[in-house]
Formats: C-alpha cells, sequence, structure tokens
C-alpha cells in the first residue's frame, strides 16, 4: 500500500511538472491540456465536499459551474462593448479585472447555490438527485433561451482579462493562475473536512437521527456545505470561461454535472484529492483513447463498472487503504 | 421547584388510534422515573413526543420550567434534553472518541468553527478524556464504532448523553440485548448518573426497573394508569390488569 499522503504530493507534482516542462518546449496544447484538468479537478473538488463528505449527489453542479463561466462571459462581453448591465443605483459596465470576477463569481454563485440548497436540502437520496437535476436543467435551457447572451450558440469573450499586470493570455501564466485555485481549494477542504464543522458534515453523511440528538442541525451544516461547494465549483466555470474565450450551454447541461461526478468516482469518493487524480486520469485517458475512436466513452464506461466493482474508494483507495483526515 | 420535565394532558392520535391520551407526568430531579407499559402502549412515542421527534396533537412538555413543546429536536437537546436509542444509534464508521467529539462539538456550538482542527480544541478533547473515564471507554478510545460490542455502543451511547450535559437523560430500553453482568454494571452506572441528572428509563425488564426506579409510571393504551414507588405498583389492581388480565 502506497501512503495516501505521498499519492497526493505525486499527482499535483506531476501535473505542475508536466505544464512546465511543456512550456519550455514549447508545446501550449499541453499547458492547456494542464489547465483544463486543473479547472475541472477543482469544480470537482467543489462537487466532492458535499457528495463525498456529505452524501448529497447532486446531478445538478453543472448549474454552478455553467453560471460562473456566464458570469465572467457577460462581463467581459459588456466591458467589450462598454454597455452597461445595469445603470440603477450605479452604472455597472462589465469588467475584465480577474478579481472582480471572482468575488462577482463568488457572490453570485453562493446566492444560486443557496436559493438551490435551500430547496433541494429538503429532501435527500434519489429525490435530492432529481431535484438538483432539475434546477440544473431550468438554468440550461434558460441560457439556451437568451439570445442577448448568445443563446444556444454561447457566448464568445473578445475581451483579455486583466490581473495586476500578468498577461493572462500566456498559457503557462494562466494554468499558475488556476493552479494558485486548485492548491487553494485543495487546502481550504482540507482544512474544513479536519474542522468541527467538517465533522459535523461527514456525521451527517451516516446518521442525521445522532447529528440532531447531539444537538446540530443538519441542514445548516448541509446548505453552508452546499454554498461553498457552489462556490469553488462556480470559480472553476468563470476559469474554464477564460481559458476557452468562450462559454455555451453545454456547460450548464447534466453532462457536464455527470462528469464531474465520474471524475470523483475514479479518483475516489471522500478523498480530499480524489477529484484531481480523476481528473488527471479522465483526461489522460480522453486524450489517449480518444485519438483510436471517438466512441472513447466505450471503455470509459468499462473502466468505471470495473473501479465500482473493485474499487470502491477509487483510484486512491485502490492505493492506500487509509484516509488522511481520519 | 422540584420538578425539572412535567407533561401536562399531551395527546398524539394516528388516525382512530390514541398514542397518547392526556398524558400527565413528571420526573424529579435526583430521581429514576420508570415507564413501563405492554407492546403498544404508546412508550416510544411518548418519548418521541418529548425529544421532538413527533409534534404533540395537544398539551405542553415543559423542561426546568420553560415551555419545550414547539422546539425542533436540536433545540431541545441544547435546553437539556439527552436520551438513547432504542436500537443503538451512534455513529458507525466513527472511532468512540470522534462520536464523543461530536456531541461536545453539538452542545458547544462550534459547529460552524471552519479552519481549527476539532481535534486541537484542547477543552474539547478533555471533556471527551473525561467522559471516556466516566464510561469505563477509554481503552476504546480509537475503536471505530461499528467494531464494539453491542454492550460497549450501549456505553457509548450513553457516554453521548452525558457529554451533552443535560438536564434531563431519556433511556429507551438501555438494557436490551445486554449480557447479565453487563446489566448489572448499567445499572450501578444508571444510579451514579442519577445523582448528576434525573433519569426517565423506558425498559421492559422488571427486575431492573424494579431494583433502580425510584417512581414508576404504567401507560396502557396511551393513558397512564398507576403512578408510585415500586411496591405500589406490583400491588396495583390496574397494573396486574393490564399485565397479567387478571381482574
Amino acid at each position: 500500500m502506497i501512503s495516501e499522503k505521498i499519492i497526493n504530493l505525486g499527482c499535483i507534482t506531476c501535473l505542475l511538472i508536466f505544464s512546465l516542462v511543456a512550456h519550455y518546449m514549447d508545446e501550449p496544447y499541453f499547458v492547456t491540456l494542464a489547465t483544463r484538468i486543473t479547472i475541472f479537478a477543482m469544480a470537482a473538488i467543489g462537487l466532492n465536499l458535499v457528495l463525498g463528505f456529505g452524501n448529497l449527489i447532486s446531478l445538478g453542479h453543472a448549474a454552478f459551474f455553467g453560471f460562473g463561466g456566464y458570469i465572467s462571459g457577460i462581463l467581459a462581453t459588456h466591458a467589450f462593448n462598454s454597455e452597461p448591465i445595469f445603470e440603477w443605483p450605479l452604472i455597472f459596465s462589465g469588467s475584465s479585472n480577474l478579481i472582480v470576477i471572482w468575488v462577482l463569481t463568488a457572490l453570485l454563485c453562493s446566492a444560486l447555490a443557496l436559493v438551490i440548497g435551500f430547496f433541494c436540502l429538503r429532501t435527500t437520496g434519489v429525490y435530492f438527485i432529481m431535484i438538483t437535476l432539475a434546477f440544473a436543467q431550468m438554468i440550461y435551457y434558460f441560457a439556451i433561451s437568451w439570445p442577448s447572451y448568445g443563446g444556444e450558440d454561447g457566448l464568445s469573450i473578445f475581451i483579455r482579462s486583466s490581473l495586476f499586470n500578468i498577461n493572462t493570455m500566456n498559457g503557462m501564466n494562466f494554468f499558475l493562475i488556476c493552479f494558485f485555485w486548485l492548491g487553494l481549494s485543495l487546502y481550504l477542504t482540507s482544512r474544513i473536512i479536519q474542522s468541527p464543522f467538517g465533522l459535523a458534515l461527514r456525521a451527517s453523511r451516516y446518521n442525521l437521527d445522532r447529528v440532531k440528538s447531539v444537538g446540530i442541525t443538519p441542514f445548516r451544516i448541509q446548505l453552508l456545505a452546499f454554498v461553498i461547494s457552489g462556490v469553488i465549483t462556480g470559480i472553476a466555470g468563470s476559469l474554464y470561461a477564460d481559458l476557452n474565450r468562450f462559454v455555451s450551454p453545454s456547460s450548464l447541461s447534466w453532462q457536464m454535472s455527470g462528469e464531474l461526478i465520474v471524475f470523483i468516482i475514479i479518483g475516489g469518493v471522500g478523498y480530499i484529492y480524489g477529484p484531481l487524480i480523476g481528473a488527471i486520469f479522465f483526461v489522460t485517458f480522453e486524450q489517449i483513447f480518444g485519438s483510436y475512436s471517438e466512441h472513447w466513452q466505450v471503455f470509459l464506461g468499462l473502466l468505471i463498472i470495473l473501479t465500482i466493482l473493485f474499487a470502491r474508494g477509487g483510484l486512491i483507495g485502490f492505493l492506500s487503504r487509509s484516509r488522511d483526515y481520519e | 421547584m422540584n420538578e425539572i420535565l412535567v407533561i401536562e394532558d399531551l395527546s398524539k392520535s394516528f388516525g382512530a388510534v390514541m398514542a397518547s391520551d392526556k398524558v400527565n407526568f413528571s420526573l424529579k430531579r435526583g430521581e429514576i422515573h420508570a415507564l413501563i407499559g405492554p407492546n403498544g402502549a404508546g412508550k416510544s412515542t411518548l418519548i418521541k413526543q418529548i425529544i421532538g421527534e413527533i409534534r404533540q396533537d395537544s398539551g405542553s412538555i415543559l423542561l426546568d420550567g420553560l415551555e419545550v413543546s414547539n422546539q425542533n429536536v436540536p433545540t431541545r437537546i441544547r435546553l437539556g434534553l439527552a436520551r438513547t436509542f432504542q436500537i443503538t444509534n451512534v455513529i458507525s464508521d466513527f472511532s468512540v472518541f470522534q462520536n464523543l467529539l461530536l456531541a461536545l462539538i453539538g452542545i458547544e456550538k462550534k459547529e460552524f468553527t471552519f479552519f481549527s482542527k476539532a481535534v486541537s480544541n484542547k477543552l474539547l478533547v478533555e471533556k471527551v478524556n473525561k467522559i471516556l473515564d466516566e464510561t469505563e471507554l477509554s481503552e476504546k478510545k480509537d475503536e471505530v464504532a461499528v467494531r464494539l460490542s453491542h454492550g460497549e455502543r450501549r456505553q457509548l451511547e450513553i457516554g453521548l448523553a452525558l457529554a451533552l450535559s443535560p438536564k434531563v437523560i431519556l433511556l429507551d430500553e438501555p438494557m436490551a440485548g445486554l449480557s447479565v453482568d453487563i446489566i448489572e454494571k448499567m445499572k450501578k452506572s444508571f444510579m451514579k448518573i442519577k445523582a448528576k441528572v434525573p433519569v426517565l428509563l423506558i425498559e421492559h425488564d422488571m427486575d431492573v426497573v424494579f431494583a433502580i426506579a425510584d417512581r414508576i409510571s404504567v401507560l396502557v393504551n396511551g393513558t397512564i394508569v398507576a403512578t408510585g414507588a415500586a411496591r405500589d405498583i406490583r400491588m396495583n389492581r390496574e397494573v396486574k390488569k393490564a399485565y397479567l388480565g387478571i381482574d
């Protein structure tokens, strides 16, 4: 058995080295690939907080991923057109400043997560899965039917985002920004899980009656976790829109939610680094098998079946039998 | 006021079935008050109403003079009610230590603390260790609850109740499934507990009830038919009728 810490450290170091090597070998495609992995991992880390540690199987997290992307896209579009988004109580004409975009993404995604979580967390099990899916699909169809921001065709971002004096058009710079966010998400998740809040969240995963009978209201714990989770996934969506200079309704679709769940299952449900390892594996798998056949998902399906049957803790669980936070 | 828990005219029906029919009942400080009755008498429904899992149709529940009838379970727990479950209910995937730590986090209102490690809180850890000593579970501290024996899980549940520093403990059939020697140990432990916290005991083992209860109430068809000391209850005609069918 390999220590979980070694697996975690190995994966994150490999990701960093891979992008650095690609950058110095002048292979921007691979730098972008590493950035994609980083962003997907971050989005899945957000979902893992509720799915892995709270047993809340949300099939609607694409709502936050896509919403974050649209916030980024809408702000950049208005900054480019110089058309105000709203004129009262003050004139706001969008922004290409990443700090402004991230702050607004965090605020708006937390508000959205608060509303969705408030209703969804009154249900459990399969009803929770379906109601989160229903919310995400509502937002998906709303995006499709909103021509002002591209409708079905999506929204292109024509303006370069700015962060201090950093050139964000440089692939490596943008990778490092995303890598910073990935590190921050992993650190926050790790701290949260080991905190009293994390203990209460993990307890509510197993036994709601016991949690109530020690004076804790599980709904509040789960709602707050859902909001934090939505914010992390939303910021990842915002970064993804920036990476592609484009955002479309597909980032809000249930397939996106499904992919995030697949990252977590492959990497290891309830492992802090599980989503990162899942994202690395998924994207690598897609690159290798996708080059042979456009139906590469057939092999992915087989892999998921094998993981569920023989390695329930995903790759980390298979290689290491303990959890670091315990 | 000597009475810590007062139940007044509590009623609850499920369709045509009256599970609690104007129940009046009290628990005094320093006593073990046992609630007995044949199967289906409404004991568990009464416990669930006291703890807040089931809302009563009418009547009131006063804890230390405070009306708690309309509060939810976590609020009642924080106001001083603690309970054990009929079927042991601990977090099976948590260690004994983590289970007790969770109880302390709940009662100390620390569940929204984010960035400090739960196990680094010296005050909470000290309290957990104290409860571990009291419940004689120190050696099992790091054992995952699912690996504990039935008796040890019962001890842990009582530890969880004690960790909440309650005003009242509700014990729902704590002796169910325990061996004779563990029952003797538990009886001694309850006698110690009652000196600190009054206990409302629901138990089918009549030897235990008559040995440790200061007062006994008998519930039949949702109604309290008798309340008194053990010897009075043994002689009570209503009780004999309910249990033995003797008129």
